[in-house]
């Protein structure tokens, strides 16, 4: 080992002294011809000569060292050499030689040689370069072995006999030595005429190869180059590497940061879209900064805390951080908010007032990004850069903010009139409404009696058609439309009232449609307000009288949609910064609010005895409404914004809203039919007060109809849900926002697709069952597919167990009938048709008149039917119940049994004969996911899948999935096809059984050379398929397989 | 023909041609350049060829589409899901489908190979082929076919009877103890004994070598000769008895409502068990899955396996008692018979689908497919046959025969156009045309088989023996996944547990004598310290082992069981190296 390693170091330094050589010669020459420039003696360069004169340029620079206070003043006799007395030296030839060139040349000889690298850090560097290398040769066989690995089947030995006849000629291109008189002859007649090519020997060629040396330097200094550039590569990085400097670090990162965004902006220039990309990854960047919290709470910013108070420039520093995380925190909240003030705004007006106002901001230096008035301003900033604002002129900045001053100051005066006449309206408003009411109530007893019939209706259909229940829902609806028509007239009426206002003060356009949206809504709200109290008295005196359940229900909406206004007016005050009004409303809304939770217990109170009394069937129905409004409407209280879908337009509404402009509109609607609700809700108050039953029992259908709202807006948000899935994402942002939550939850993720295709016939068509009635078929399998869906969404997971991949199997194989025949009497009431036979001779009167006779004759009885006969067959139907019974048990018995987890005892008293109460024993109740039986809608079959497929089976089924595969259908697939000679051709079989490698006996199987590369640059490796061999042979091969394959078998 | 068997004449030009090209109907527009042309009842198929088609397939006739959708093994592999990291891999897989295409259309061109077609009576106007009496036939036919049809009076009143699978040989078995064997075609008599007991059913056993009746008390297996061979008392009073030729099981069916499968390569009965549903009278078995049938009293339909003492499936037929039931040989519709004068037809893959129904004037007693499909039925002594009941068209019988005594069990011959009937006075043979099939598959079951081939088709068929393991109402089941394990599986592998090694901290004691030097110290432990995590690591895998062995098969315990049929799939076991030192 050793003796190679100093082999090694041998050859390394030869190789190196090789490459150095030449230069150092190089400078000795120049050395030289300076000399010679100077026309000195030593021109001659004999060798002793050259010798002296470097012994003494040593001795000069050794004097050098030593003369550190000496002053050289003129000649110096100097002795130079040891041995042959002293030889005079001009002094002045001295002092050229210790001239500043020398001096420096010498100091830059002194520089100490380059540390070399550490061991491992060469190993490597040597490592990655023979990977190289290495890497490179072994390419050159990449093709080869990919084409066998493609083969179907590779023979071995790979170099086979050429078993082709040969052509001739190719037979007679060997080089022939001439052996006969004629044959040499002719050989040299040949060559002399230079027909025939020479060939070169092995010496000759030799020749050629060999370099010149001219050849060689240049090869040589390309290497030493190659060499020269890796050493300096290699001591950059071991710099760079070294460098701990926090500065270095730093200017290197502002570097990177710098030339990033100089990659940014040529790419804005170039290509756009690219540079968007770029700015998201950014942004992601960003964005996962700001989720890891590190400007908070990062170890250096709590090491900082203590020294804060000590040191300014520290405090300063945590300060910025702080800054830096609030800013990044705070781009979230800001984003929700915009997205709703999109729909307000138009774009344009948006960007301008928020430009206008940042700039203000900053101007008055109350620029602040937790200010709600300046916060809408931020986003302009991030989105354009800080680079736009600076290119804002001064002058202009002036005019913005003073113009914005103006534009708020005119803004207030004028809601202060619109106050005014407002409250004159209001009382106009008052009288009419009351005489409108009168007329109202009419009608809306009418529409309601309606309703509860067709509520009834709905209940005993379980209202679990979604399709239906909508159409029904709109027809409850319909009355108190008809109502709201009539308000949003009047509500247009005030619009334009607002309108001549603002005409009157000339505002500019766009100020002026601005504010009639505000001055509208506003309108509204405070109107709100007033009736709002007036409601709160009457409730108080309903709560005395305790028969206000209707109200409640009422009082909950009205809760939840004055939040929603609330938020609308929050939204306003930040927007235009006239809050001052509003929040007297908005306190307003807080005390409506607060004072709903109070109501409300004491009116589930009230309903829960209202229902002790009610027997009906609406009990259990409203019981579930009940619990749903219980369970759901705390959260919506609470939080406002959620509260919306809550709204009665809600579910209705977001399917409509298909794009922004739309779901402003709609946004629109909603405040605007927010008073008309109310107006509407109060109107039948008076009823309770007239009519104790009538109440309650609207109170009851009321809540009724919320429960199938409810029911209604949970199946349509699984709708979207699937619909998100499908297509592209539905554009009402809340929805999408709270869908995508959803979405995000941490679903378990699925390795394989359990789909299969069990079951699958292939071969025949499909026959059509007589007794398709295709009804309501596809809408009930819709149906049934979307509550499949929607549950495995909720379960989060993917159906994959017994029953469901039953109930797709059963779905693929009968994708047109999905009729459900439960009843086997149905199934076997089918009109049959009658046969005409001969009768036999056991029966009276039989001969061959059936098929000689009319058909009239042919039966027994002449009078007899086929309703007759049917009715004969059924005139017993035990048979019929029996098998029902018996369906029904084998139902039971292989379904999963009830079981509870309750413990007896627990919160109760103990003693002998405890009994669990049904309410504990359902909550703890273990919930198995009920499989669905294949034979559910077959209503004459029982099938017994455990019987069928049965564990003795399983056993020698596979139960994995093998490599390459990750869905059961496509495993099966790949199985799906017969290989044994018993049920393809030969040929097929002989083909699907080909052996992957075969060797032929007896031969040696060499490795490859690499004659099979030139063999390949040639393109003669020919296919395995079309071998030299000839099909004959493949044929045999094949059958000795398949022998091969029986007798291993045994 | 649908198992394909004689493909002897493929050429070397084939297969290299096969190479080349691969059949594609895109651009095969069959309607443009196909003439179809009908000569003597059969259609011949003309395909024009443009220059470049008859270019790509010269000397070869192409597959008509439908044809080659007939043989379609269905849709496969999804390629475009795997393969684009291993171009390779997807390589391979792109092979293997083009082989099956190619398998798939090898098979559909052996449909040139089935040459003969079946013949069918037509009717002249205003009249029916029902009228067509067997004297009628007898005299019109040549003088083979007339042989065909032949009466036998035998006074051992109700006959039983049974065709082999090649429909060369003939049992009959009379209630009075006659048991009679022969040759029908050339009526050699193999034997002819009085068994002395009543018998109830007969039937054959893989070959024409053996067959069984059930006698009185106990079933009996006797040889061509007529000599015992075996007197099963296991199968006590057994009314029916079915042979599943491809799994080798004797199914009988008892007066208790015993049910059992008796494996007669081994002697060894596969199951016994009590169906609970009274005297089983009616049982016939199901070609396609070997899947026994049964009718009831009740009006049900019930299947069985020899795999659970419970019924697979079961099927309410009729309002009332069930009288007889059939499948068709391919196994797709079943046929039934009620106390309600019904005949109805279900499709036998996706049970409980009515295919059709009809209504007899008198109840049927007896109902028999043919190959062809026609279903023979009886009516006291009245045998109708009807044609097209499977799609609705019979409204009159296509033949009708009055036999001498009601009619106690028929069958259709196979590969014959021939219906045997077994009455009370005896047994006959009626001539039906277009009943069987004309084309046979020799390696199925050859009509004209000489002993050699038997022998050899013998040793076949016992080799390639299905277990009975195998049998399902779904006979694809064996190439599906068992996804509710695989599920299990997954969900284990999921929930390995992965343990961490323990932390152990030893401090060894002192030792005299410099063995407490730095250096043995550590030795000794690191030594203590390395074995107890191994033994904690050993015994927590075994734990995780035997819990995962719930779900998967324990190898341990499987060499001791006898070995399953897809043994041979499995990966063979190393067979550990002793290594010498």
């Amino acid at each position: 080992m050793k003796v190679q390693l100093s082999s090694l170091r041998e050859k390394q330094d030869e190789e190196a002294s090789l490459f150095v050589s030449g230069k150092f010669n190089d400078d000795e020459d120049d050395d030289d011809d300076g000399e010679g420039g100077d026309g000195e003696s030593e021109d001659d360069d004999n060798e002793a000569a050259f010798d002296e004169a470097s012994h003494s340029r040593l001795l000069n620079n050794l004097m050098k060292m030593k003369r550190t206070n000496k002053r050289i003043d003129g000649q110096r006799e100097v002795r130079t050499s040891l041995g042959s007395g002293v030889v005079k030296v001009d002094a002045s030839h001295l002092i050229k030689r210790i001239g500043s060139a020398s001096l420096d040349r010498s100091a830059a000889k002194l520089q100490s040689l380059p540390v070399p690298l550490e061991k491992t850090v060469a190993r490597k560097a040597k490592r990655a370069a023979g990977f190289e290398k290495v890497a490179t040769e072994s390419q050159v066989w990449a093709p080869i072995v990919d084409k066998h690995r493609r083969l179907e089947t590779v023979h071995f030995p790979l170099q086979q006999p050429d078993l082709r006849p040969k052509e001739v000629e190719k037979a007679e291109e060997r080089i022939r030595v001439p052996k006969t008189k004629l044959e040499k002859e002719v050989y040299e007649l040949l060559h002399g005429s230079q027909l025939v090519k020479k060939v070169e020997t092995e010496e000759e060629l030799a020749a050629k190869k060999a370099l010149s040396l001219q050849e060689v330097r240049e090869k040589n200094q390309e290497l030493w180059r190659q060499k020269e550039l890796q050493r300096r590569y290699e001591h950059k990085a071991m710099l760079q590497n070294k460098s701990k400097s926090r500065k270095y670090h730093k200017i290197l990162r502002r570097d990177k940061l710098k030339k990033q965004r100089r990659d940014v902006e040529e790419l804005e220039r170039k290509d756009p879209e690219a540079a968007l990309d770029l700015l998201k990854e950014l942004e992601q960047a960003r964005i996962q900064e700001r989720m890891s919290l590190r400007h908070k709470k990062s170890k250096w910013a709590i090491f900082q805390g203590p020294r804060a108070t000590k040191d300014n420039q520290v405090m300063a520093a945590l300060k910025e951080n702080q800054r830096i995380h609030r800013e990044l925190v705070e781009k979230t909240a800001k984003k929700e908010e915009e997205e709703e003030e999109e729909e307000v705004y138009t774009s344009a007006m948006k960007i301008a007032m928020q430009y206008m106002a940042k700039q203000a901001a900053i101007e008055r230096g109350t620029y602040d990004p937790l200010n709600p008035w300046t916060s809408t301003l931020k986003q302009q900033g991030g989105g354009g850069g800080d680079g736009a604002l600076s290119v804002m002129e001064e002058e202009e900045e002036v005019e913005f903010v003073k113009f914005w001053k103006e534009f708020n100051k005119r803004k207030e005066a004028e809601r202060k009139i619109v106050k005014e006449m407002e409250e004159k309206e209001k009382i106009k408003e008052v009288e009419e409404e009351k005489m409108k009411e009168v007329e109202e109530k009419e009608k809306m007893k009418e529409v309601k009696e309606k309703e509860k019939e067709k509520m009834i209706k709905e209940m005993e259909e379980e209202g679990e058609k979604t399709e239906t229940g909508e159409e029904e829902m709109e027809e409850v609806d319909g009355g108190k439309k008809k109502v709201e028509e009539i308000d949003v007239v009047k509500l247009k009426g005030k619009k334009k009232d607002g309108m001549k206002l603002k005409g009157k003060k000339k505002m500019c356009e766009e100020e002026s449609s601005m504010e009639e949206k505000d001055g509208v809504k506003l309108k509204g709200k405070k109107k709100d307000g007033v009736k709002l109290k007036g409601k709160k008295n009457d409730d108080v005196k309903l709560k005395g009288k305790k028969m206000c359940e209707e109200e409640t229900s009422m009082e909950k909406k009205d809760g939840v949609k004055l939040k929603g206004k609330k938020n609308d007016d929050v939204k306003l005050k930040g927007k235009k910064n006239d809050d001052v009004k509003l929040k007297g409303q908005k306190k307003m809304c807080e005390e409506e609010t607060e004072m709903d939770p109070k109501m409300k217990k004491k009116n589930v109170g009230m309903e829960l005895k209202v229902k002790k009394n009610d027997g009906g069937k609406l009990k259990g129905k409203k019981k579930k409404c009940e619990e749903e409004t219980s369970t759901e409407s705390p959260p919506h209280r609470k939080d406002g914004p959620k509260s919306v879908p809550l709204s009665k337009d809600g579910p209705k509404s977001a399917p409509l809203s298909k794009d922004g402009p739309k779901s402003v509109q709609l946004s629109k609607e909603g405040s605007e039919s927010a008073p008309q609700r109310l107006k509407q809700e109060q109107q039948p108050k008076p009823d309770d007060e007239e009519e104790n039953v009538d109440s309650t029992i609207d109170a009851m259908f009321d809540e009724a109809e919320e429960g199938i709202k409810r029911n209604i807006k949970r199946k349509l948000n699984t709708l979207y849900k699937e619909i998100n899935d499908v297509q592209q994402p539905p554009l009402n942002t809340k929805r999408t926002r709270t869908s995508n939550v959803k979405a995000s939850e941490p679903v378990r993720v699925q390795e394989y697709d359990f789909t299969s295709k069990h079951n699958v016939e292939n071969l025949d068509e499909r026959h059509e069952p007589l007794n398709s009635n295709s009804g309501s078929g596809e809408q009930l399998d819709s149906k049934s597919r979307l509550q499949s869906a929607a549950d495995v969404l909720k379960r989060g997971e993917q159906p994959c167990d017994k029953a469901n991949t039953g109930q797709q199997t059963q779905g693929r194989k009968n994708p047109t009938k999905n009729t459900v025949d439960v009843d086997p009497t149905n199934f076997l009431q089918v009109t049959p048709k009658r046969l005409l036979t001969s009768m036999p001779d056991t029966v009276k009167g039989g001969g061959e008149e059936g098929l000689d006779g009319d058909e009239d004759n042919d039966d027994e009885d002449p009078e007899e039917d086929p309703e007759a006969i049917i009715r004969e067959a059924f005139a017993d139907d035990y048979l019929i119940d029996e098998f029902k019974s018996e369906k029904a048990a084998a139902i039971a018995s292989s379904g999963p049994k009830v079981k509870s987890l309750a413990l007896p005892g627990w919160g109760e008293w103990t003693g002998p004969n405890i009994k669990m109460s049904k309410r504990k024993f359902n909550r703890f109740k273990v919930r198995v996911p009920k499989m669905k039986r294949k034979d559910s809608n077959l209503g004459n079959v029982i099938y017994n899948e455990d019987a069928d497929v049965h564990d003795n089976l399983r056993k020698v089924m596979v139960s994995d999935l093998p490599y390459p595969f990750k869905s059961v259908k496509d495993f099966e697939a790949s199985v799906r096809a017969p290989v044994g000679r018993m049920f393809i051709p030969e040929a097929a079989h002989q083909r699907m059984t080909q052996p992957a490698l075969t060797t032929k006996m007896g031969t040696v199987i060499e490795p490859m050379t690499e004659d099979e590369l030139l063999k390949r640059k040639k393109g003669r490796i020919t296919d395995n398929k079309k071998d030299k061999r000839g099909g004959g042979g493949d044929r045999g091969r094949g059958k000795e397989r398949s022998r091969f394959v029986d007798i291993k078998g045994q | 023909m649908g198992r394909g068997g004689g493909s002897s004449n493929n050429n070397n030009s084939h297969w290299n041609q096969q190479q080349q090209h691969k059949f594609k109907p895109k651009w095969m527009k069959p309607e443009s350049n196909v003439k179809r042309e009908e000569k003597d009842g059969v259609t011949v198929t003309e395909y024009t060829l443009s220059r470049r088609q008859l270019k790509r397939y010269a000397g070869r006739k192409v597959v008509d589409p439908k044809l080659l959708q007939k043989y379609s093994k269905g849709e496969g592999v999804v390629q475009k899901r795997y393969g684009r990291k291993n171009s390779i891999l997807r390589h391979k897989m792109k092979k293997k489908e083009e082989k099956i295409h190619q398998a798939e259309e090898e098979a559909a061109r052996t449909e040139t190979l089935l040459t003969e077609s079946s013949g069918v009576l037509e009717a002249e106007e205003g009249t029916y082929t029902a009228h067509i009496t067997q004297k009628d036939i007898r005299n019109a036919v040549d003088i083979t076919t007339a042989a065909k049809g032949f009466d036998l009076q035998l006074p051992f009143g109700p006959y039983k009877m049974r065709f082999t699978p090649n429909g060369r040989h003939l049992v009959l078995g009379g209630r009075k103890g006659h048991l009679a064997s022969f040759d029908w075609v050339t009526k050699k008599l193999h034997t002819e004994i009085n068994v002395m007991e009543s018998i109830h059913d007969v039937c054959w056993l893989h070959t024409e070598q053996m067959m069984a009746a059930a006698q009185k008390e106990w079933v009996y297996i006797y040889d061509n000769q007529g000599t015992e061979i075996h007197c099963l008392k296991k199968l006590d009073r057994v009314l029916k008895l079915e042979f599943l030729p491809y799994h080798f099981l004797l199914c009988t069916s008892s007066e208790s409502g015993f049910l059992s499968w008796l494996d007669i390569t081994l002697g060894k009965e596969v199951i016994q068990f009590p169906t609970r549903k009274g005297r089983i009278e009616i049982m016939c078995q199901n070609p396609y899955n070997a899947v026994l049938c049964c009718g009831h009293a009740k009006g049900t339909v019930t299947m069985w396996t020899p795999n659970k003492k419970e019924a697979v499936m079961t099927v309410l037929c009729h309002p009332r008692p069930v009288k007889a039931i059939d499948v068709d040989p391919s196994g797709r519709y079943m046929a039934t018979t009620g106390l309600d004068r019904m005949v109805k037809i279900w499709d036998a893959r996706n049970m409980g689908e009515q295919l059709q129904s009809y209504l007899l004037p008198h109840g049927a007693m007896n109902v028999k497919f043919s190959q062809k499909n026609l279903l023979a039925v009886s009516l006291g002594n009245v045998v109708e046959v009807f044609k097209d009941v499977i799609s609705g068209g019979a409204s009159k019988s296509y033949m009708t025969h009055k036999a001498d005594g009601i009619v106690t069990d028929m069958q259709f011959c196979p590969y014959e156009d021939i219906l045997g009937i077994a009455t009370y006075k005896g047994y006959s043979s009626l001539i039906i045309p277009g009943a069987g099939e004309p084309n046979f598959d020799a390696l199925e079951s050859n009509p004209y088989m000489s002993l050699s081939g038997r022998r050899e088709a013998e040793v076949k068929a016992v080799l390639t023996k299905v277990p009975s393991n195998l049998i399902t109402l779904d006979p694809f089941t064996i190439g599906q996944v068992d996804v509710p394990t695989l599920q299990e599986k997954v969900d284990a592998k999921a929930k390995l547990i992965h343990v961490k090694k323990p932390e152990i901290d030893f401090t060894p004691r002192y030792r005299m004598k410099g063995k407490s030097g730095s250096a043995q110290k550590f030795k000794r432990k690191q030594k203590v310290k390395e074995g107890q995590q191994r033994e904690y690591l050993k015994a927590a895998m075994e734990q995780r082992d035997t819990l995962l062995s719930d779900t998967t098969d324990n190898n341990t315990k499987q060499e001791d069981k006898p070995s399953e049929v897809l043994d041979r799939f499995k990966p063979k076991k190393k067979v550990q190296k002793k290594t010498e030192f």
